[in-house]
């Protein structure tokens, strides 16, 4: 099976570069496209160790040329399998990587909440009553938790909005340990870009900078 | 900062301390990489061989992981 790191639209030096369980990486020229991939006997596990060497060669790939860095974990049975998803998507992948190709991106989050209790039971008392009254209880809850997650969104953005102007694209989601802002940054400005977010960071408790990772996020959604 | 400046070879460790030293300077971005690489980037059809069971396991145990870290920073 052949597993994809990233694509590009120039020729990459891959020479010296080791891919997951140390397969040998190679640049496979697909018409518009350069695709960075490794050849494996078998379907390579999904572990950490695996994600984290996928990311090492994209990040290393991403040092050398504008590239778009590929989901861990996509693999094509073939080079005639890969070629042909590349040929049918080149012109939107092309476009994503005029788009994010070169440019950086950062992530700023508040620190992990403590876990939420479990609801007494004064809370959920009413189940042992009709149904009404145990649903809107749980109606209350779930109205409460949407309304937390809003309020840690906004105070999420006012906290950070300063960097905004530096950046080329700012991205609000949920990510694993709730929401967050991602940035996507030019090179030129990569520099100033993490003084300030630094200097945010020191100044207020409780937010996390991550990065500067090649453009994930901004990449997603071609499929 | 990253290997656009570094320009190493692919190393696994390096990009992990890469993470530490330049991330929130302690390992809890960690888990913000790992959430990047296996759930977001270009995807090209092909087959994902991670199955939503396997993407699901992945994310659980780093959330364990990264609970465990914040709190004994101490949630601020």
């Amino acid at each position: 099976v052949i597993h994809l790191y990233a694509l590009a639209d120039a020729p990459v030096a891959v020479a010296g570069l080791s891919g997951l369980d140390g397969a040998e990486v190679r640049d496979l020229h697909c018409g518009r496209l350069h695709a960075v991939v490794s050849d494996h006997d078998a379907v390579p596990a999904p572990t950490r160790e695996h994600a984290l060497d996928h990311a090492a060669v994209v990040e290393a790939v991403c040092a050398l040329v504008d590239a778009v860095p590929v989901r861990f974990g996509v693999r094509h049975a073939d080079e005639p399998a890969l070629r042909a998803a590349l040929d049918e998507r080149a012109e939107a992948l092309v476009d994503v990587l005029r788009r994010v190709g070169g440019r950086h991106e950062l992530v700023l989050r508040a620190t992990a909440a403590p876990e939420a209790k479990a609801p007494t039971p004064s809370t959920v008392a009413a189940a042992d009553a009709p149904g009404r009254s145990y649903l809107e209880a749980r109606l209350a809850e779930e109205r409460a938790r949407v309304t937390a997650a809003r309020s840690a969104r906004e105070r999420l953005r006012s906290r950070t909005e300063e960097l905004d102007d530096l950046a080329v694209e700012v991205l609000e989601r949920d990510g694993p340990v709730g929401p967050e802002r991602c940035l996507l940054v030019d090179d030129d400005r990569l520099e100033a870009t993490l003084r300030l977010a630094r200097r945010l960071i020191d100044a207020q408790d409780g937010l996390v900078l991550g990065g500067p990772w090649p453009p994930y996020t901004f990449a997603g959604g071609i499929g | 900062v990253s290997a656009r400046l570094s320009r190493r070879p692919a190393d696994r460790e390096a990009v992990a301390q890469a993470v530490a030293r330049h991330g929130a300077r302690d390992q809890t971005t960690l888990v913000d990489l790992l959430d990047r690489v296996i759930d977001r980037g270009v995807v090209v059809s092909g087959d994902v061989v991670l199955g939503v069971a396997g993407v699901d396991l992945v994310h659980v145990q780093l959330r364990i992981l990264l609970r465990g870290v914040d709190e004994r920073k101490g949630v601020r």
